[in-house]
C-alpha cells in the first residue's frame, strides 16, 4: 500500500470504532443549534429500531469495468482463445461451473459458494447501445435510464422515496467517502461512514427548539446544482451541509450504540473490501435497521498487463464474500441479506497490444444469498466475431431486469414504479414464479 | 448581456474576499483590504500579473536533476514487486519507500507555495489543471513525473491552452498513468485517446467510438525516455497510415489530433464551462458558457482574457456565486491557514486530513479528479473536517505528528543501510518543514487587546476574518449567545480562544466559501 504512514492503522485503532472524543470539536449547544437551522431537516426524525429482520441488499461496485470474460469464462470456446492470445486461462485452471464456463482460478471463494447453492451467476447483463465512458456507464448503471437519458436521481434513491418513508437517515450506509450516485434521492438519505477514521458526533439533536428558527430568509440566495444527473434540479448547499450534519450527529450515536453490540465471528481478510464487509456484518448482526449497504472495489481497468494485478483483485473479491457469507450463516441471516456485484462494463473481447483490453460492453454479475435460485441464469453472449458489437460482447439481460427482481422479490418495493416501466424480472429466487408476465 | 463586467460603482470590500477566496485561496482582512483599495481593474490585474519565480520556495533539492544524484532520480521506477526473491523484495520496498517520501515531500512543497505564494491564481490554476488532467501517483509511482506534470501545469496557468495540451500528450506521468507509453502501431491502446476527448477537451457526446480508435491510432509512436526522463517519438512505433477524424482524412499525427480538436466549437465550450463551475457556480447559463467560449476562441485560446472575463463579470459576483461553493479540502485548509496568517502544521498531520476528507494531492480518484461541489459532504467527510477544525483550532498532536514522521525517516534509512543501499531522503531542513516547528496561532495578534474589552468586539473581530464575505444575521446571533457562555474576553486563554475558533469555523455556514 502506498504511503504507509499516511494510513498507519495505530493510529485509528487507537480511538475504537467511533470512539473519537467529538465534544470538543464543536460545542454541543452550537452543533444542534446550526444542525436545527434547516428548515427541511425536520424530515429526518428517527424512527424506532428494527433491525432484526426484513432484507438487506450489499452492494459491491467493481470500479474500472472487470474483465467478464476473465472472471467467468467460456474456456471451451476456440474464439475466446483466439481473441486472447496471452491473457487465456488455461483449460485446465478453470473453475468449471457447467455449461461450458467455469471461473477464475482466483475465485475459490466464489467457487465454495457456488457449490453451497448460494451463488446465482447473471451472464451477459448489461443494457442497450453501451456507453464505453466509465462515468458515463456508471452513471447509467446507479440511475438506471436508458442510455440517451439522464437522470438526477439514483436506483436507490428512488426505493428510499418510495418504500422508506420515513425512516432514518442510516436505511443505507455507504462505506466510503463519497455518497454513490444510486443513493441520490428527493429527500437526501444514506450515510457514508469510513470506521477507520473514528469520527463521532458526540450529541443527538438536543432538544434545543431551534428548529422553527430555520424558516425565514435564505439570505444570500445560496443556489447551486446537484451535480452528475444531468438535470438541472436546484440544491441549495448550505441547506445540503446542515442536513449532512444533522445526519452525522443522529447516525453515529446509532451506530455507535449498535457496533458495540456485535463482533463478527468469522476472520475477515486483511483487504481493504474485507475490512468493509466485515464493518457491514458487524452492523447487521448488531441489528442496524439498514436495508442497503454499499462497498467498493477498484482497479478493474486494466488497460496493460492485465492477467497479474486482475488475479488479485479477483482473489481479494472472491475470498472477502466468501468470509462474509459464512459469517451471515452464523448470525443465521444467509436468507434475508443478498450481495449482488456489478461493473460499470466489461472489457474488449480482443485484448490489445499490452498485454492489457480496452472498455466493452456486456459482463456478468453475481448474487449471493440464501434466497437466491444458485447456478447459471441468462444467456452467455456469442462470442462469434460476427456477432459481436464494435468488437464487444451483445448483452443478454437487461441490468434493470436484475434491479426490478431485487427490487420485487427481495426488497419488496414495486419495481415499475422505481425504475419508470415494467422490466420482466429475472428468475433468480427460489420463491419467485418462472416467468413473471407483465 | 451575458458576461457584462460589474459596474465600478459597484465593487465592495466583500468582493474584493470573494474574488481573493476564488481566483487564489483567501487572505487576511488587511490582504483584501489591500486587494479592495486596488479597485476592481487594479485587483484582477494584479491576479493575473504573474512574474517568473515568486521566491516563495524553490523545488526539493531531490527534484533537480543538476543538483540531485541524477542516477537515483532518473533510475528504474519502483515496481509492483512480483518478484519472489525476499532480497530483491525488500530493495524493491526500500525504494518504494524512498519514492513515497519524495512523493510526501513534493505535496508538502505545493502546499506550503498555496499557503504562501504571492502569485494565488497561479496556484490555483495548477490545482485547476491537476483535477482537470487528473494523474495519479499509485498507478505513476514517480515522484519526480509528478513534480514534472505539477511545474508544467504551473508554468501554463494563464497561458495558452493549446499548448498546454499538447504539452500533456506528451506529459510522462499522464502517459504512464493512461497508457500512452504502451500505445503502439498494430494494437491501439484507446485509453488516453478516449480520456484526452471526454474529459479533456470536449465532453461525452462530442466523438464517436471510431474518432476514439483513429485517434488512439495517431498517437501511437511515444516511448518513454527513462534517461531524460522524456516521451520521445519513435517512427518505427508510429501508424503514420491515413486516419479518418472528426469528418477528416489524412495521416494525422498527435499535434494533427489536438488541432482538430480544438477546431471543434464544442471544444472552446467544454472550457468555458469548466472555467466557470471552477471559479463562479455550477451549471452556467448556455449564455455565459457562449460568451466565454467566443473570448476563448477570440484569443486564440489563451487563458488571460477568459480569465479577465470572468473576474470583472457581474455574474462572478452575483447571487448565483456568492457564498455558494463548497470549500474543497484543499481550498477549506490553505484558506483557514490564510485568513488567520497561521503557519503551515505538521505537513504529516495535514496530508493525513486531506487524505481522509477526499483530497490527497496527486491521489484523485481516477482520471475524471475530483467531483467537487457538494460531493466534498458527507456524514463522514464532515464530521472529519469539524474534528480536524477542532485539533488546528487548539493545535493539538503536532508534534507527535512531526516525531512520527521523524521515526519513518529513520526506519527507511535502516532498512536501507541493512540492504547496503545508499538512498537520498528529502531534506528536513526546507523553509515546507520548519515552519511547522516555530510559533502557532499568534492568539495576541489575533485578538489583539483593544479588540478584547467586549465580546461583541471581539466577535466581530473574528467574523471579519472568518467570514469576509458575509454570514447570516441567525448565525451570528448563535456565535453571540455562544460567546455568551464563556468567561469574559479579558480573561481569554489560548484555550477558550481555540474553543472560541472551533465554535466559529465548524458550522456548515464556513464550509461554504
Amino acid at each position: 500500500m502506498p504511503n504507509d504512514i499516511l494510513y498507519t492503522r495505530r493510529d485509528f485503532l487507537r480511538t475504537g470504532l467511533l470512539g473519537g472524543a467529538m465534544t470538543w470539536s464543536a460545542p454541543t449547544f452550537l452543533l444542534s443549534a446550526m444542525n436545527a437551522l434547516s428548515a427541511s431537516a425536520a424530515d429526518a426524525a428517527t424512527q424506532a429500531v428494527t433491525g432484526r429482520d426484513g432484507p438487506i441488499l450489499v452492494v459491491v461496485q467493481l470500479s474500472g469495468g472487470n474483465d467478464g470474460l476473465n472472471t467467468v469464462i467460456p474456456y471451451t470456446n476456440d474464439f475466446y482463445r483466439k481473441a486472447r492470445p496471452t491473457l487465456a486461462v488455461p483449460a485446465r485452471d478453470v473453475l468449471a461451473l457447467g455449461g461450458d464456463v467455469g471461473l477464475h482460478p482466483a475465485l475459490a471463494g466464489f467457487r465454495s459458494l457456488y457449490d453451497d447453492g448460494l451463488a446465482a451467476v447473471v451472464q451477459g447483463v448489461g443494457y442497450p447501445n453501451p456507453n464505453r465512458s466509465h462515468f458515463r456507464s456508471m452513471e447509467i448503471w446507479h440511475t438506471a435510464v436508458d442510455a440517451n437519458r439522464a437522470s438526477n436521481r439514483g436506483w436507490l434513491g428512488r426505493y428510499f422515496d418510495n418504500a422508506c418513508a420515513g425512516s432514518d437517515p442510516t436505511v443505507a450506509i455507504n462505506l466510503g467517502k463519497e455518497n454513490p450516485q444510486a443513493f441520490a434521492a428527493k429527500i437526501p438519505k444514506g450515510i457514508s461512514y469510513q470506521p477507520e477514521r473514528p469520527v463521532a458526533f458526540e450529541d443527538p439533536l438536543g432538544g434545543l427548539g431551534m428548529a422553527a428558527a430555520a424558516e425565514d430568509e435564505a439570505a444570500g440566495g445560496s443556489i447551486t446544482t446537484l451535480r452528475g444527473g444531468g438535470g438541472t434540479e436546484q440544491v441549495d448547499a448550505l441547506d445540503f451541509i446542515e442536513r449532512t450534519a444533522l445526519h452525522a450527529q443522529v447516525s453515529s450515536d446509532q451506530i455507535g450504540r449498535i457496533s458495540k453490540a456485535y463482533t463478527p465471528r468469522e476472520t475477515f481478510p486483511n483487504s481493504g473490501l474485507g475490512r468493509d464487509l466485515r464493518t457491514v456484518a458487524q452492523l447487521i448482526g448488531g441489528g442496524m435497521p439498514t436495508r442497503i449497504y454499499y462497498v467498493s472495489l477498484g482497479g478493474f481497468d486494466t488497460h496493460a498487463n492485465q492477467a497479474g494485478s486482475h488475479r488479485n483483485l479477483l482473489a481479494t473479491l472472491g475470498d472477502a464474500v466468501r468470509v462474509f457469507m459464512a459469517e451471515m450463516k452464523r448470525q443465521d441471516n444467509l436468507d434475508r441479506v443478498l450481495l449482488l456485484t456489478f461493473s460499470e462494463f466489461g472489457r474488449r473481447v480482443d485484448e490489445n497490444a499490452g498485454q492489457g483490453t480496452d472498455h466493452g460492453a456486456a459482463a456478468p454479475c453475481f448474487l449471493f444469498g440464501g434466497a437466491i435460485k444458485p447456478g447459471l441464469h441468462g444467456t452467455a453472449p456469442s462470442l462469434d466475431p460476427s456477432r459481436l458489437v464494435d468488437g464487444d460482447l451483445a448483452f443478454t439481460t437487461d441490468f434493470r431486469a436484475l434491479y426490478a427482481s431485487l427490487l420485487d422479490h427481495h426488497l419488496r418495493a414495486d419495481s415499475a414504479t422505481i425504475l419508470g416501466r415494467r422490466f420482466d424480472p429475472l428468475p433468480v429466487f427460489r420463491d419467485q414464479p418462472e416467468r413473471m408476465r407483465s | 448581456m451575458a458576461l457584462d463586467g460589474l459596474p465600478q460603482e459597484r465593487w465592495t470590500p466583500e468582493m474584493a474576499a470573494h474574488l481573493l477566496n476564488r481566483a487564489g485561496f483567501g487572505g487576511t482582512p488587511a490582504e483584501v483590504e489591500a486587494l479592495y483599495q486596488r479597485g476592481h481593474a487594479g485587483a484582477v490585474d494584479w491576479l493575473l500579473d504573474i512574474p517568473p519565480g515568486d521566491g516563495v520556495a524553490a523545488p526539493p533539492v531531490w527534484a533537480n536533476p543538476f543538483t540531485a544524484r541524477r542516477d537515483e532520480l532518473l533510475g528504474p521506477m519502483p515496481m509492483r514487486g512480483s518478484d519472489r526473491d525476499a532480497d530483491r523484495q525488500a530493495r524493491q520496498r526500500v525504494v518504494r519507500q524512498r519514492e513515497e517520501s519524495w512523493l510526501f515531500d513534493l505535496r508538502a512543497w505545493w502546499l506550503y507555495r498555496m499557503r504562501h505564494t504571492t502569485t494565488p491564481l497561479q496556484e490555483k490554476m495548477t490545482l485547476f489543471f491537476h483535477g482537470h488532467f487528473a494523474t495519479g501517483y499509485e498507478k505513476v509511482r514517480s515522484a519526480y513525473a509528478m513534480f514534472l506534470q505539477n511545474q508544467t501545469f504551473r508554468r501554463h496557468a494563464t497561458g495558452n491552452w493549446r499548448a498546454l495540451v499538447e504539452a500533456v500528450t506528451r506529459d510522462p506521468a499522464m502517459l504512464i498513468y493512461l497508457d500512452g507509453i504502451e500505445n503502439a502501431k498494430g494494437a491501439p491502446n484507446e485509453n488516453y485517446a478516449r480520456e484526452v476527448m471526454e474529459l479533456f477537451t470536449l465532453g461525452e457526446g462530442h466523438y464517436t467510438e471510431a474518432d476514439i480508435r483513429e485517434a488512439a491510432r495517431a498517437f501511437t509512436g511515444w516511448r518513454f525516455n527513462r534517461r531524460l526522463f522524456t516521451m520521445e517519438f519513435v517512427p518505427s512505433r508510429h501508424d503514420a497510415g491515413r486516419k479518418s477524424f472528426m469528418g477528416k482524412k489524412g495521416a494525422f499525427t498527435a499535434e494533427d489530433i489536438v488541432g482538430l480538436i480544438l477546431e471543434q466549437p464544442q471544444a472552446a465550450r467544454w472550457l468555458a464551462a469548466k472555467l466557470w463551475t471552477y471559479f463562479a457556480y455550477e451549471n452556467p447559463e448556455p449564455a455565459v458558457v457562449d460568451a466565454l467560449a467566443a473570448t476563448l476562441r477570440r484569443a486564440d485560446y489563451d487563458l488571460a482574457p477568459a480569465l479577465r472575463a470572468v473576474f470583472m463579470s457581474r455574474a462572478f459576483y452575483g447571487t448565483r456565486a456568492f457564498r455558494t461553493q463548497v470549500k474543497s479540502p484543499v481550498q477549506w485548509m490553505i484558506g483557514t491557514l490564510r485568513m488567520l496568517d497561521a503557519p503551515m502544521p505538521e505537513t504529516l498531520q495535514v496530508q493525513r486530513t486531506l487524505a481522509s476528507l477526499g483530497q490527497q494531492l496527486f491521489d484523485p480518484p481516477n482520471v475524471k479528479g475530483w467531483d467537487g461541489g457538494i460531493t466534498w459532504i458527507t456524514t463522514a467527510s464532515l464530521a472529519l473536517r469539524y474534528e480536524a477544525g477542532a485539533r488546528f483550532a487548539h493545535q493539538r498532536g503536532q508534534a507527535r505528528a512531526r516525531d512520527r514522521m521523524l521515526d519513518h525517516r529513520e526506519t527507511i534509512l535502516a532498512e536501507a543501510r541493512a540492504l547496503d543501499l545508499d538512498i537520498v531522503l528529502p531534506s528536513t531542513d526546507t523553509p515546507w518543514l520548519r515552519e511547522a516547528s516555530g510559533p502557532a496561532l499568534d492568539w495576541a495578534r489575533l485578538l489583539p487587546d483593544e479588540v478584547r474589552h467586549s465580546k461583541r468586539a471581539a466577535l466581530d473581530n473574528l467574523l471579519w476574518r472568518l467570514y469576509q464575505t458575509g454570514l447570516r444575521e441567525r448565525e451570528r446571533a448563535l456565535f453571540a449567545a455562544y460567546l455568551d457562555q464563556l468567561p469574559d474576553t479579558a480573561r481569554w486563554t489560548e484555550s477558550t480562544c481555540g474553543d472560541a475558533l472551533a465554535a466559529l469555523i465548524n458550522t456548515p455556514a464556513f464550509q461554504l466559501t
